[in-house]
């Protein structure tokens, strides 16, 4: 089963409130910004095996603990 | 007296309501608050006001103090003696009534912050008609508005909480044609009426889909602004990310479902 992001949720508080998670976020302003159209154009398409990108940039793989 | 000035004094009470309010609508939700007239913002602001003035009347009354409503209304009455015996008490205690004035609406105007914040993280707008705002966009883009009861869209495995990116497909019709934009939500804008006035996309692409043999197009910049009026049609999908497991550097998307 895949592990979901626990700091990637979305927090409803606050004065402003997101349109989406901080992961989301850094995944936008990441290098890899460019890889995620076609990444959830696969998933909404039914193609699992496209519907996800590697990640390079590394600021996201230090948020996700793979590089300390 | 005359009417603007017994309107002052009537202001000076509700004050704390209208900052309540204030507090209470402020940020995305404050469009509400430019867009309501004054007479009614007036109005939403009595049942606040009293409850505030209920509850510094039990405070003061243990610091010796006390609400004179034979004061008040005689400030109202427009009798010239009755105003001027007013003025006097007023002036005995002025310092303590400018204090309690300052203490009072900068109260209010915190609480409304508070219990504001306290609604929107615990989702009390969404599962409660009374406590919903205005905003319906702010619901809208949040996917918030599968809370409501009256929504036959929910989401079972996962919640409104995991999402992570909303992805926007929106058509838009140039000289007889008709372009399909895509891209990541970022942000929004509501016109003073409350409607969408726009939304900010980032990583943008458009396809004419009036002539299929047209490819993709990448549009370069950092975001595409889509005025909301000039839309035919917003296709709104929530995306959750999760790490996958054989490879951690790696993520995968999928709809919240």
């Amino acid at each position: 089963m895949a592990i979901q992001f626990n700091f990637g949720k979305r927090k409803f508080s606050g004065n402003s409130i997101p349109v989406g998670s901080y992961l989301g976020k850094l995944l936008l302003n990441s290098k890899d910004s460019n890889k995620l159209m076609d990444a959830v154009k696969a998933s909404l398409n039914g193609n699992t095996d496209k519907a996800k990108i590697k990640i390079t940039d590394e600021r996201v793989l230090k948020e996700l603990n793979i590089v300390q | 007296m005359d009417i603007a000035s017994a309107g002052i004094i009537i202001l000076i009470l509700l004050f704390p309501g209208f900052l309540f309010q204030k507090g209470y609508n402020s940020e995305e939700f404050s469009n509400k608050f430019i867009a309501t007239s004054f007479f009614d913002l007036l109005i939403k602001s009595i049942v606040p006001s009293v409850f505030i003035h209920l509850l510094f009347w039990i405070i003061i009354i243990n610091f010796g103090y006390d609400y004179s409503f034979k004061t008040i209304l005689k400030l109202l009455s427009g009798n010239e003696t009755m105003l001027k015996e007013s003025i006097n008490s007023i002036e005995q205690s002025k310092g303590a009534i400018v204090l309690f004035q300052v203490l009072i609406n900068i109260f209010s105007f915190v609480m409304g912050l508070l219990l504001k914040e306290y609604v929107i993280s615990y989702s009390l707008d969404s599962k409660f008609d009374l406590l919903r705002y205005e905003n319906i966009w702010h619901y809208i883009l949040t996917a918030r508005f599968m809370d409501f009861k009256r929504s036959q869209i929910a989401l079972f495995n996962d919640k409104i909480e995991d999402i992570d990116l909303t992805l926007i497909d929106a058509i838009q019709n140039i000289n007889s044609e008709s372009f399909l934009y895509s891209g990541f939500l970022v942000d929004y804008q509501l016109a003073k009426n409350g409607e969408l006035d726009f939304l900010i996309i980032k990583n943008a692409q458009r396809k004419n889909i009036s002539n299929q043999n047209e490819e993709v197009k990448i549009i370069k910049g950092h975001v595409v602004i889509l005025y909301y009026k000039d839309l035919i049609n917003l296709n709104i999908t929530f995306f959750q990310t999760e790490q996958n497991p054989n490879n951690p550097d790696e993520i995968i998307f999928r709809q919240v479902e």
